[in-house]
C-alpha cells in the first residue's frame, strides 16, 4: 500500500460520491412533485394509526380527500375534538361533532355459560370453525372466543377473557368498526360510548331452547323493558334489544333474571338501596299551609311563617286566621311526628 | 443452455435467502402476509435487475485494469463503490417514479428505501463481479436471484400467514417458530442440489 493507491482511491470515491450526489439533486429538483403544503399539515394532526375508520386507504388518503374537500375532519373516529378544530381552521371548514362510538360485543356466555359440545381442532379462527358444521359452541349465536376481532383491532382493544369471550375494552377502543365485519356471527356493534349499559345476547331463540345452550342467554322474560318503562328496550322477536338513541336507566340491570344484562365495561353499578318513602297523603292541614303532603318539619315550618306573616300583613287584626293557621301547622306537625322516620335529635331539644 | 443454467441456479439450486443467507432481514420483516411480500418481491426484482446492470458496467469499464474509460486496476474498490452506486440509483429510480409513474410508485415506492442497501442487492452485484461475468450475463444473473428471493419470500409469507393461525406452543409464537419454518424451507431447498 503506497500513498499513490491511497490517494486514487480517496480522489475516486469522492468524485463518485460528488457526481452522484449532484444527479440526485439535480433530479430531485427537476422532476420534483409540487404536492398541496396542506396536505402534509393536515396529515400531521391525524392520529397516523391508519386504521381505516373513515373509510379511506389510510391517514394520507383521508388527508387528501380532506384538502380536497367534501368531507368532513369528523369522520376519523379516533381524533380529538382539539384536533379537529384545528383541521377545520386550517382548511376553513365548518366544525362538526359527531359522537364517539365504541364496539361493544353482545354476548356475555363464556365457556362455563355455554360450553362447547365437540372439539374443535382446526384453524384457530372464528370463520373457519363456523364453516364446520356451524362451529361447536353449544350457542348458534354466541361468541366463539377465536379472536378473529381481536386480530383485526388496529389497536389491540379486544382482549379474549380466559372463559373464552370476546371483550372491547371501552377505553382503548376508538370505534373504527374494523372488528364489526370480522365476526361471523355479527355479534359486535358500534355504540355510543356514552352508553353505560348493554344488553349482552344477540340469541333469538325461544326460553326453553336458549336456557339448554346458554346460562346467560336472554330468556325474553320482558322485565327490562317493564323497568325502563320507555321504548328503550324494545324486543326482537325473543330477544330484548337495546335502542341507543335512548338511554335506558341502569336498574334494568337489576331486574334482569339471566343477568345478560351489564353495565359497560369498568362502569362500576351500584343498585340503588330500596329504601320505603315516607309519604304522607296532602291533607286539608297541608292545603292549608300552600304545601304537598310531607314529613320535612322544616319545610311545614317554612311554610307556615311564610303564611302567618301573609295573613299579618294582609290584616294585622286578623287573630282568627292565625289561629287557624297555627292549628293546621300543629296538625302537619303531629302527622309528620307519626310517619315522618326524622325525629328531632335528642341534642337539638335540649338546646332548644 | 448457459443461460438456462444460470437462471435456474440463481433460483432454486443457490438461491439467495435460503442457501446464500442473503436478504435475511426482508425475508423476515415482511413476510407476515402475503400481500406486502409480493410488493416486497416486485421492489427487490425492479432493484436487483438495475443495480446487476449498472454495477456491471462500472465493473467493466472503470473498475477493472483493462476498462475503457480508466486503465488502473480499481478492482479492489468494488465493493465500497457499489454500495454507493447502488443507494444513488434506488433514490435517483425513486424520483423517477414518483414523476412518471405514480400507480408504480404507489405499490412499490414504500419498499424502495428499504432495500437501498439491502445485502441481497449487493451480493448479486460482488458475485457477478468475482465470477466475471459479462454485462448481459450480470443482469441476467441479477434478475435470477431476485426471481429466487421473490419466490423464497412468497412461499414463506403464504407459510407463515397460515401459522398465524394454527395451534402452536405459546412460547413459540412469532418469531421463534417463523425462524424454525424459514430452516426448515432451506433443508427443502437442499433438495435442489445437483439440478444444475
Amino acid at each position: 500500500m503506497n500513498l499513490e493507491t491511497l490517494m486514487t482511491a480517496v480522489l475516486f470515491m469522492a468524485g463518485t460520491g460528488l457526481t452522484l450526489g449532484l444527479i440526485i439533486a439535480l433530479a430531485n429538483k427537476f422532476f420534483a412533485i409540487e404536492e398541496d403544503p396542506r396536505v402534509e399539515q393536515t396529515e400531521d394532526l391525524l392520529p397516523g394509526a391508519n386504521c381505516g375508520g373513515c373509510g379511506y386507504a389510510g391517514c394520507t388518503a383521508f388527508a387528501k380527500a380532506l384538502v380536497a374537500g367534501g368531507v368532513e375532519p369528523s369522520k376519523c373516529p379516533v381524533n380529538s375534538e382539539e384536533a379537529n378544530s384545528a383541521i377545520s381552521q386550517l382548511l376553513g371548514l365548518e366544525l362538526s361533532f359527531s359522537e364517539p362510538h365504541v364496539a361493544i360485543i353482545k354476548c356475555c356466555g363464556d365457556n362455563v355459560e355455554s360450553p362447547e359440545k365437540a372439539l374443535y381442532n382446526g384453524v384457530n379462527d372464528c370463520k373457519s370453525a363456523v364453516l364446520v358444521a356451524g362451529a361447536t359452541k353449544s350457542c348458534q349465536h354466541g361468541c366463539l372466543g377465536l379472536a378473529s376481532c381481536s386480530r383485526a383491532c388496529p389497536f389491540n382493544a379486544i382482549e379474549i377473557n380466559d372463559k373464552g369471550i370476546a371483550i372491547v375494552h371501552p377505553d382503548i377502543c376508538v370505534g373504527c368498526g374494523k372488528c364489526v365485519e370480522t365476526c361471523p356471527r355479527h355479534l359486535i356493534d358500534l355504540v355510543p360510548k356514552s352508553a353505560n349499559v348493554h344488553i349482552l345476547c344477540n340469541s333469538p331463540e325461544k326460553a326453553p331452547l336458549q336456557r339448554k345452550a346458554c346460562t346467560k342467554g336472554c330468556i325474553g322474560c320482558r322485565k327490562c323493558i317493564k323497568e325502563a318503562g320507555d321504548d328503550s328496550v324494545h324486543m326482537q322477536g325473543f330477544l330484548a334489544v337495546l335502542d341507543y338513541t335512548k338511554k335506558a336507566p341502569m336498574s334494568i340491570i337489576d331486574v334482569c333474571p339471566v343477568k345478560c344484562i351489564q353495565p359497560t365495561l369498568g362502569v362500576e353499578y351500584v343498585p340503588e338501596p330500596k329504601k320505603a318513602a315516607p309519604s304522607v297523603k296532602t291533607l286539608p292541614c297541608h292545603t292549608k299551609l300552600g304545601i304537598e303532603g310531607t314529613v320535612d318539619k322544616a319545610v311545614i315550618k317554612k311554610a307556615f311563617a311564610q303564611k302567618v306573616a301573609a295573613a299579618k300583613a294582609e290584616s294585622p287584626d286578623d287573630k282568627e286566621a292565625v289561629a287557624d293557621l297555627t292549628k293546621a301547622f300543629k296538625a302537619a306537625n303531629a302527622l309528620a311526628d307519626k310517619f315522618g322516620a326524622e325525629k328531632p335529635a335528642p341534642a337539638e331539644v335540649t338546646n332548644a | 443452455m448457459e443461460y438456462l443454467t444460470l437462471v435456474v441456479g440463481a433460483i432454486l439450486v443457490n438461491n439467495f435467502v435460503l442457501s446464500k443467507f442473503l436478504g435475511i432481514c426482508p425475508f423476515l420483516g415482511v413476510s407476515k402476509n402475503t400481500k406486502t411480500a409480493m410488493g416486497m418481491a416486485g421492489a427487490v426484482v425492479f432493484v436487483m435487475t438495475m443495480a446487476s446492470f449498472v454495477t456491471a458496467l462500472i465493473n467493466k469499464f472503470i473498475l477493472l485494469p483493462d476498462g475503457a474509460l480508466v486503465k488502473a486496476d480499481l478492482s479492489y474498490l468494488q465493493t465500497l463503490s457499489f454500495i454507493v452506486v447502488i443507494a444513488s440509483l434506488v433514490q435517483l429510480v425513486e424520483v423517477l417514479l414518483q414523476k412518471f409513474s405514480p400507480s408504480l410508485y404507489q405499490s412499490l415506492g414504500i419498499f424502495l428505501p428499504l432495500i437501498t442497501t439491502n445485502c441481497a442487492v449487493l451480493g448479486a452485484a460482488v458475485i457477478s463481479a468475482q465470477e466475471g461475468h459479462s454485462v448481459i450475463k450480470a443482469t441476467v444473473y441479477g434478475f435470477a436471484s431476485a426471481l429466487g428471493f421473490a419466490l423464497a419470500l412468497l412461499l414463506f409469507s403464504s407459510i407463515r400467514e397460515r401459522l398465524d393461525l394454527a395451534y402452536t406452543p405459546k412460547s413459540f409464537e412469532g418469531t421463534p417458530i417463523a425462524m424454525i419454518t424459514a430452516g426448515i424451507l432451506a433443508m427443502v431447498f437442499m433438495g435442489f442440489a445437483g439440478l444444475a
